[in-house]
């Protein structure tokens, strides 16, 4: 490594951060706007889910990285929903301002993961498509409440604009456990080398 | 580990062991050891199921239409130019060789005037032409209709499809920014100069095989109905090779509707009734259907909303086929209780809509997810997981390297529980995360997961010869990408990464069909029957543990649900096989593979 040089490489902590909510809220246009910086009026339906990575620097010795899990919006697709958020240190859960019913569908997520993701999870609640003031049936205050009431962050942002979209991700990346991720990765990568070894070596004996 | 003899690499190791496992209902992939044996194996079962004949009174020569025309090319690529094209793709697979098996068998040599062997002598630029078949206009596209209409039966338009699909005219589509079926040339992975250079040599394919196609149709004494046929030869072993080299775009409807017996499912009538009952209904499905229309291909020509030029009301200037998607899809959750409507079906017809008429692309819609894919779109997805459970059978057999790699992600660290639920069928309940990124390639039928004229070709071979076809497809997917799947030190979100993109980029669909009927492979022999026999497995081993009851007792949904199986296999005792015609000769077979095997391991020795 770089020991020469006076700063240190920051260093790079992985995270899962799954997204859920009703069906066209908008969150493969805020995972779009984040990871691309890209919005599109008409975004194709998402099938099963898709996955996309990114890095954001928390301060100049941490980089934390992303790994989004995108998912499918419709109410069906929740019997897959825990193979996602099983392991996710994150989950976005994403209502339309526009769509009173889709904020009661967030509220069922939060239950869901409350209930049965890992204990540490950070959720946050988001609100989407805040360009369409106008058309709002999602009271700011209402919801800010609700997520108070369940412990999470909460934002409303606009894909299309962009804005509020990178604030939701630095806001959770401050919540998430860097330290103690950095120690299960250095514990698995060292159980990982011992576990490798003599397996290797057992190979290379048998082939000989 | 397991493998002790060093056979070519891309051999997976075969587990013999698993026949001793306690479950004797575990279902068994055709794999070298019995393939290699022909005497054993017949091997007429992988053939096709389709049984009708065409109707004799109707096989006179259609003189207008019939004619092979040479003169009227309009390809202009001289040949030494194609030659040198070398095709783009980022995916590395240099020791592919390619063999043009296609189903062909030594004994199934084509005779001289059939030569079916894709050579390039052959490339002569000339192309097949009779009165119908030119009717390509200075534009592209030509065929958008922008007529508005409600959802009102007597509105809907009956379109003669082949008008739709443009025939092969180089120039216009080099000179496009659009493909023939309306897509967009370049995408995330594909440029649009990348796409140009592969069609410059894919259309000789495609005009080669069209040609092919034409004789084939008029030896039969079947007709060429203006470049509209109808009818198509009886199954044999050189149509199948034929459907497996792509049918012609032009024909892709007529043909669809007629290897998956369309005809049979078909109710006159009834899907006017349907759309009739479905005006002014507002349900959850038809919430979600609204929503997802303009999210269907919204960037292809005939899906893609119209500008509006004034800022009036929106709805009336619909495309025509957004309108027809919204009836089809509304109608089908009509029909199909059980389904309803789920996301990805809009993909389904959206398709289906380029090539058919409304009225058969519902009728097509019934059979891909009531005969080829059950259960697969039930509204608790259990099909879903069931399918990617065989999928998981079928990769543990074929490749067992990759298998392996997928189970260690993101399961329990403890590496003897990772054992254990191997041993233990424990993958099957609790899915591996990898099977997140390839859940969609059933559910959409690799719509937006292989561009769009791969797909076109899985779905010619899913029609004639049952979902075996998407199973065989994916397991060559991998095999393609195995190389950097089983890198050093590729890290899960590499692994997902490269599972969700490497397919976009099969821009080449020739290079993964050779791959799925490549010589010495196995999959290639995988039958329909094996697949079923994976899927009662899968099914039963999900059930058996209960998998969903208890985190989901709200929910009456998600019970269990026959119309997850093929009513052939549904038996009333689960557990255990019944003394039928079918589970004795799959017991039968089980034996006989096993003995088969246990001879060969003793003449080894």
């Amino acid at each position: 490594m770089s020991q020469e040089s006076s700063r240190p490489q920051p260093r790079l902590v992985q995270f899962k951060l799954v997204l859920l909510g009703e069906s066209a809220v908008g969150k493969s246009s805020i995972v779009h706007r984040f990871v691309k910086d890209s919005f599109d009026d008409y975004r194709e339906s998402t099938i099963g889910a898709a996955f996309l990575t990114q890095t954001i620097e928390l301060n100049p010795e941490i980089t934390i990285k992303f790994e989004i899990w995108d998912t499918a919006g419709q109410e069906r697709y929740k019997s897959l929903a825990p193979m996602y958020y099983r392991n996710s240190n994150a989950a976005v859960v994403v209502y339309d301002i526009t769509q009173e019913s889709s904020l009661e569908r967030a509220k069922i997520w939060i239950k869901e993961l409350q209930r049965q993701a890992s204990q540490d999870i950070v959720i946050a609640l988001v609100g989407n498509k805040a360009d369409l003031e106008e058309e709002r049936q999602v009271d700011n205050e209402h919801a800010k409440l609700l997520a108070e009431e369940e412990g999470l962050l909460f934002f409303e942002v606009s894909a299309k604009s962009g804005d509020g979209i990178k604030t939701i991700f630095q806001n959770i990346a401050e919540k998430l456990p860097v330290e103690a991720q950095l120690n299960k990765s250095q514990q698995k990568l060292a159980n990982k080398v011992n576990l490798q070894r003599p397996s290797t070596n057992n190979q290379a004996s048998c082939c000989v | 580990m397991l493998s002790k003899d060093k056979k070519s690499p891309s051999m997976p190791n075969i587990r013999w062991q698993r026949f001793n496992m306690n479950n004797t209902s575990l279902p068994i992939l055709p794999n070298n050891k019995i393939i290699n044996d022909n005497k054993l194996k017949s091997n007429n079962q992988d053939q096709f199921k389709f049984k009708d004949q065409p109707h004799l009174s109707h096989l006179n020569n259609d003189n207008n239409g019939d004619i092979i025309n040479n003169n009227n090319s309009s390809l202009s690529i001289p040949n030494s130019i194609s030659n040198q094209i070398s095709i783009a793709s980022s995916l590395n697979y240099s020791n592919l060789s390619v063999i043009d098996l296609y189903g062909a068998q030594e004994d199934d040599v084509p005779s001289e005037q059939d030569q079916d062997q894709d050579q390039d002598q052959d490339l002569d630029g000339d192309i097949v032409d009779d009165e119908g078949y030119v009717h390509v206009s200075e534009q592209l596209h030509p065929h958008i209709v922008k007529k508005s209409s409600n959802i009102d039966p007597s509105s809907r338009l009956i379109k003669d499809h082949r008008n739709q699909i443009p025939i092969i005219n180089n120039d216009n589509i080099l000179k496009s920014d659009r493909d023939r079926y309306g897509f967009k040339k370049s995408n995330n992975f594909i440029s649009e100069s990348d796409y140009n250079q592969w069609w410059i040599s894919y259309s000789q394919h495609l005009i080669r095989r069209k040609k092919k196609w034409n004789t084939l149709i008029l030896k039969n004494g079947l007709s060429l109905n203006k470049d509209n046929p109808k009818r198509f030869p009886p199954k044999s072993e050189k149509l199948k090779r034929y459907i497996r080299k792509g049918i012609p775009s032009e024909w892709r409807g007529n043909a669809w509707w007629y290897f998956a017996k369309g005809s049979e499912v078909l109710q006159e009538g009834f899907y006017d009734k349907l759309i009739e009952s479905s005006i002014d209904l507002m349900n959850k499905d038809v919430e979600i259907i609204n929503r997802d229309l303009n999210r269907t291909f919204p960037d292809n020509i005939y899906f893609k909303k119209i500008e509006k030029d004034d800022a009036d009301n929106n709805d009336d200037d619909e495309p025509e086929m957004i309108q027809q998607l919204r009836r089809v899809l509304v109608a089908f959750s009509i029909y199909q209780p059980s389904i309803g409507y789920c996301q990805s079906m809009n993909f389904i017809a959206g398709l289906l809509l380029i090539f058919l008429d409304e009225e058969r692309a519902f009728w097509m819609l019934v059979i891909i997810t009531k005969r080829l894919l059950p259960g697969l779109h039930e509204i608790n997805l259990e099909g879903v997981s069931i399918h990617q459970g065989v999928l998981m059978l079928a990769l543990r057999d074929y490749l067992p390297s990759i298998f392996e790699k997928f189970l260690k992600i993101n399961l329990i660290d403890d590496e003897d529980e990772n054992i254990q639920s191997i041993s233990n069928y424990e993958f099957l309940n609790r899915l591996p995360p990898v099977m997140l990124t390839t859940s969609s390639w059933f559910m959409s039928i690799f719509i937006g997961i292989l561009p769009i004229e791969t797909t076109l070709r899985v779905w010619d071979c899913l029609f004639a010869e049952d979902s075996c076809f998407l199973f065989k497809t994916s397991i060559a997917i991998f095999k393609l990408i195995e190389p950097k799947l089983l890198m050093n030190g590729i890290d899960e979100m590499e692994i997902f990464t490269t599972i969700q993109n490497s397919p976009k980029y099969l821009l080449d669909s020739n290079k993964i069909f050779d791959l799925i009927f490549k010589r010495g492979e196995f999959w290639n022999k995988l039958t329909q029957d094996d697949i079923e026999r994976c899927k009662k497995f899968v099914y039963n081993q999900r059930k058996q543990k209960n998998h969903y009851k208890d985190n989901n007792k709200d929910s009456s949904n998600l019970k269990f649900n026959r119309n997850l199986l093929n009513d052939k296999l549904w038996n009333e005792d689960l557990y255990g096989f019944k003394k039928n015609i079918g589970v004795l000769q799959w017991n039968k077979k089980l034996s006989e593979r096993m003995k088969l095997n246990l001879k060969k391991n003793f003449t080894k020795s």
